[in-house]
């Protein structure tokens, strides 16, 4: 259907309004991130201090150590166990597949209030406590699906033919899997490790019910910070962490066409 | 280069049985067409013969040595896949090489034996570009590139030249053929298309539903076909089915056909004829004595350019001929008309 | 039927099954012991008194689940709940349909990829933050009102902060970009000649909204409020940072249960009875949601 000019442009205008709306609050924290005022004072007083005081306060430093430290770990072995499963979903007719397959989704459908607090009581009660290490457990239950779609969904363009020429050609299922297999997932592969990366670092509710006290993430320090009070530090640190985030995904979004496959 | 053999082998899928008792001779350096429509195993032959799946029974040999328990990387065959199969993150270059390279050959020996092969395909100068910018002729050119630089014992084609458009088919047949007997490699070629098996190959294999109908030259197959499939799969023909009375086919309408096979006496049996050996003939026309003759309604004629396709019944039997465009008779559909053929060119054939 | 003749390799064998097990086994497992046991230890542990550690005394009770069906304070909360994620989702839709109508429709090339990667980046990026950042905008004398003030002088004040209205508008900001996504893929997916046809026929361009863009794109509609709907009624945090005394929702009290409280049990049960709201709606909509995948 062939839109009026007016339609046309009322039709853009609106989309910048929703971009507008989306994009607003993160600006506006940013700009105050850089405010010399506590309270929003106007004209801005523009200002590094808040950045300065952010290197210096140790709680935010080890959280952001140890956010860091868990997204590695998770995107590793979220990624390892994500692709051996993918292959193994793409490859293989087994029985049961579409349940196997169906079982991805509960860790994304679920709200993760549920999800966390059934960690939370389960590892509790096993024994296997809470921290850091919980956190990797439960972060990477949450990656490995994403993992799994984003590579299954390279791998679903891949012709099966490829790996059979490859073996008429003389190659051993090992030259097969370095030379033809693995090149072509590769940036599925890529593009699932960011994901697995995003998800974990940006994660909070189940970091939240799995951390004690001590030993938390950047998302649960900036949360508590939030709750006991406002400081202008945490717009410095969130800010820090939203530009993080987007660069990340604009990275990923080069490897990964995000409405495509979803 | 090497003869094979395939020697009574079956091959199943679950009940389905895909090959049952199948035996064939492939001569050292001959190209033969396993031909036949889709499901009739073919492509399961050529992939037991190439080592993707192993037969349930039989034997096949390649050079004379037992193969059917090797897996395909051992039995240093060339393939070309029907899509191509071509290594997108390679160049020409590096997917013509990737034999020699898996084969730890060194570096000045591939390089001179891709540019070998990329000539004799007429491909020099195009090693740098990626599949995804080459034509499709171009890239199957590619495929047989990387399918024999390894000098293989035989070349394996799975419908070789279906995913061309048919301009570059007729190019690409003369060019395949061409390669084929400069490097004088046994090759297998599975194919659907009649056309493209009568003429490229050597030999001629039909299947259907996992057995050999029928092999031998093209002009064999196509001149004296075994059974009214082949007959009709391998070009157009019209069958003819009646009861043997004194050594000729007598037909329900009540003309008599003579045919120089050996029709089994007393019992039915059925003719093929291919449409361009009938003519449309004069009433007063004289004929040879021993022309087969029937009048048979006229009830189309289609004009195909060259050609004139008339479309006629005789009885209930539909019946179809092909006539050269300058010998176009004036005749209108509904109207009867004399068809006249040799007995020579009536060929039994099984039912 | 796929004849055995197209087939391109057989893969089936005794074999295959135990690669298939090799490679798929350590990523189940894991979804297992992270996933599946932590939520039967919830159901356990809903039907206890108290939390089953040493030096407590604990046995079997329905009594969990009795408070939620006598106390008249949960059922409202769960009523409470489940408005708060239709409202979200219903706004959502009001927002984003449009929003994914253009996107699919009238923008073309590399302008509509970089715009839908626009729209769809927040959605990945930090919720906390996200949540947080609209403080400074909605708070009293904050950039909301200062903004209106000098819109229109003499403008009062909002007091949007600490508000239902506040709790919404975060919600639908965090997720919105799931509604433009699944709208905009179920609409990419309508022939523009369908709409053609039906101007042709006649229709104006309200009528092929209403009976051809609309029924056509329903599946995406649907999936979208389904997204929305279910992640919202468990919200906790959001209700918190925005809605303050007012953002009391199911999903808090059962956080309040667990770090707070500690009445586990209770607040496994609560868990147990939203987890079954999330199972009906899907069961309701799995035939929508799955056209729509």
């Amino acid at each position: 259907m062939k839109a009026t000019p007016t339609l046309l442009v009322v039709g853009r205008l609106y989309l910048a309004l929703v971009l507008a709306f989306l994009y607003l609050p993160i600006v506006v924290m940013a700009t105050m991130s850089f405010n010399t005022s506590q309270f929003y004072q106007l004209p801005i007083d523009w200002t590094f201090d808040w950045y300065v005081q952010l290197s210096s306060n140790q709680r935010l430093l080890a959280a952001t150590r140890n956010s860091i430290l868990v997204a590695m770990a998770t995107t590793l072995i979220a990624t390892v166990l994500g692709t051996a499963a993918s292959i193994a979903l793409f490859r293989y007719e087994f029985r049961f597949k579409k349940l196997f397959q169906a079982a991805l989704f509960p860790p994304i459908a679920i709200p993760w209030l549920i999800t966390g607090t059934a960690m939370l009581l389960f590892f509790f009660w096993s024994g296997i406590g809470r921290g850091l290490h919980a956190m990797v457990l439960g972060h990477v239950a949450l990656a490995l699906p994403y993992v799994i779609i984003v590579v299954s969904a390279r791998l679903r363009g891949f012709d099966a033919d490829l790996e059979a020429a490859a073996r008429s050609l003389g190659a051993t299922p090992w030259q097969v899997v370095r030379y033809v297999t693995l090149p072509y997932m590769a940036p599925g592969i890529i593009a699932g490790a960011l994901f697995a990366f995003a998800v974990s670092f940006d994660q909070f509710v189940i970091s939240y019910f799995l951390s004690v006290p001590g030993i938390s993430t950047l998302p649960v320090e900036i949360y508590s910070a939030i709750r006991q009070g406002f400081t202008p530090e945490i717009n410095a640190i969130s800010t820090l962490v939203i530009a993080f985030s987007i660069t990340l995904l604009v990275i990923v979004s080069r490897f990964y066409r995000f409405g495509d496959s979803r | 280069m090497a003869s094979v053999t395939v020697s009574h082998v079956t091959k199943s899928f679950g009940n389905f049985p895909a090959l049952s008792d199948i035996s064939i001779d492939f001569s050292d350096g001959g190209l033969y067409s396993l031909l036949g429509p889709s499901g009739s195993g073919k492509t399961t032959l050529l992939r037991l013969i190439a080592g993707f799946s192993f037969p349930n029974t039989g034997e096949i040999h390649i050079g004379g040595s037992a193969v059917e328990r090797l897996p395909v990387e051992k039995r240093n065959i060339g393939m070309m896949f029907q899509n191509y199969a071509l290594f997108p993150n390679m160049s020409v270059y590096d997917n013509v090489a990737f034999g020699l390279m898996v084969r730890d050959t060194n570096k000045e020996e591939i390089s001179k034996r891709v540019g070998d092969v990329l000539e004799l395909v007429r491909l020099t100068g195009y090693d740098r570009r990626k599949p995804h910018e080459l034509s499709g002729g171009q890239r199957q050119r590619v495929a047989l590139a990387r399918a024999i630089i390894f000098r293989p014992k035989v070349l394996l084609l799975d419908e070789p030249l279906s995913a061309l458009d048919k301009a570059l088919r007729l190019g690409m047949q003369v060019e395949l053929k061409r390669i084929q007997r400069e490097i004088g490699v046994t090759t297998i070629l599975v194919t659907h298309d009649q056309e493209e098996a009568l003429t490229l190959s050597d030999k001629v294999g039909v299947l259907k539903d996992g057995k050999l109908l029928q092999e031998g030259t093209p002009r064999e197959i196509y001149e004296r076909p075994a059974t009214a499939f082949a007959a009709s799969f391998l070009g157009d023909a019209n069958l003819f089915k009646g009861r043997v009375v004194s050594g000729a086919l007598e037909l329900d309408g009540g003309s008599c056909l003579r045919s120089l096979d050996v029709l089994p006496e007393g019992g039915t049996a059925t003719c093929a004829v291919r449409p361009e050996k009938i003519s449309i003939v004069a009433d007063d026309e004289v004929l040879a004595s021993d022309a087969n003759v029937m009048e048979a309604r006229l009830d189309d004629i289609v004009f195909a350019g060259n050609s004139l396709n008339y479309l006629l019944h005789y009885g209930d039997i539909p019946l179809q001929v092909f006539a050269q465009n300058h010998e176009a008779a004036e005749l209108v559909p509904g109207q009867l008309v004399k068809l006249a053929w040799y007995a020579r060119d009536t060929i039994l054939v099984e039912a | 039927m796929a004849l055995p003749d197209t087939v391109s390799v057989p893969r089936r064998g005794p074999s295959d099954a135990r690669s298939a097990a090799w490679l798929m086994g350590p990523a189940y497992l894991w979804l297992i012991i992270t996933v599946l046991l932590p939520l039967a230890a919830m159901f356990y542990f809903s039907f206890l008194s108290d939390v089953p550690i040493a030096g407590r005394n604990w046995y079997t009770t329905f009594s969990n689940y009795e408070a939620f069906f006598q106390q008249e304070f949960y059922r409202t909360l769960m009523w409470r709940s489940l408005r708060l994620g239709a409202e979200v989702a219903l706004w959502c839709f009001v927002i984003g349909f449009p929003c994914a109508y253009v996107l699919a429709k009238t923008i073309k090339g590399r302008w509509r990829e970089a715009l839908f990667l626009l729209v769809i980046i927040p959605f990945w990026s930090n919720a906390l933050i996200r949540i947080f950042s609209w403080t400074m905008v909605l708070r009293g004398n904050g950039i909301l009102e200062r903004f209106l003030a000098w819109l229109i002088p003499g403008f009062g004040s909002l007091d949007l902060m600490f508000t239902y209205p506040a709790v919404v508008i975060g919600l639908v900001h965090s997720y919105l970009p799931y509604m433009i996504l699944t709208c905009y893929i179920s609409l990419q997916t309508i022939d523009d000649s369908l709409v053609d046809a039906a101007r042709s026929l006649g229709a104006s361009r309200l009528t092929v909204l209403r009976k051809v863009i609309l029924p056509l794109a329903m599946p995406g509609i649907v999936a979208g409020a389904v997204l929305i709907f279910v992640p919202v009624i468990g919200s906790f945090m959001e209700p918190r940072i925005l809605g303050g005394r007012e953002g009391t929702f199911l999903g808090t009290v059962i956080e309040d249960q667990f770090t707070a409280v500690f009445n586990w049990p209770l607040g496994a049960a609560l868990s147990f009875l939203l987890l079954a709201c999330v199972l009906i709606i899907f069961a309701v909509f799995q035939p929508i949601l799955r056209r729509a995948s």
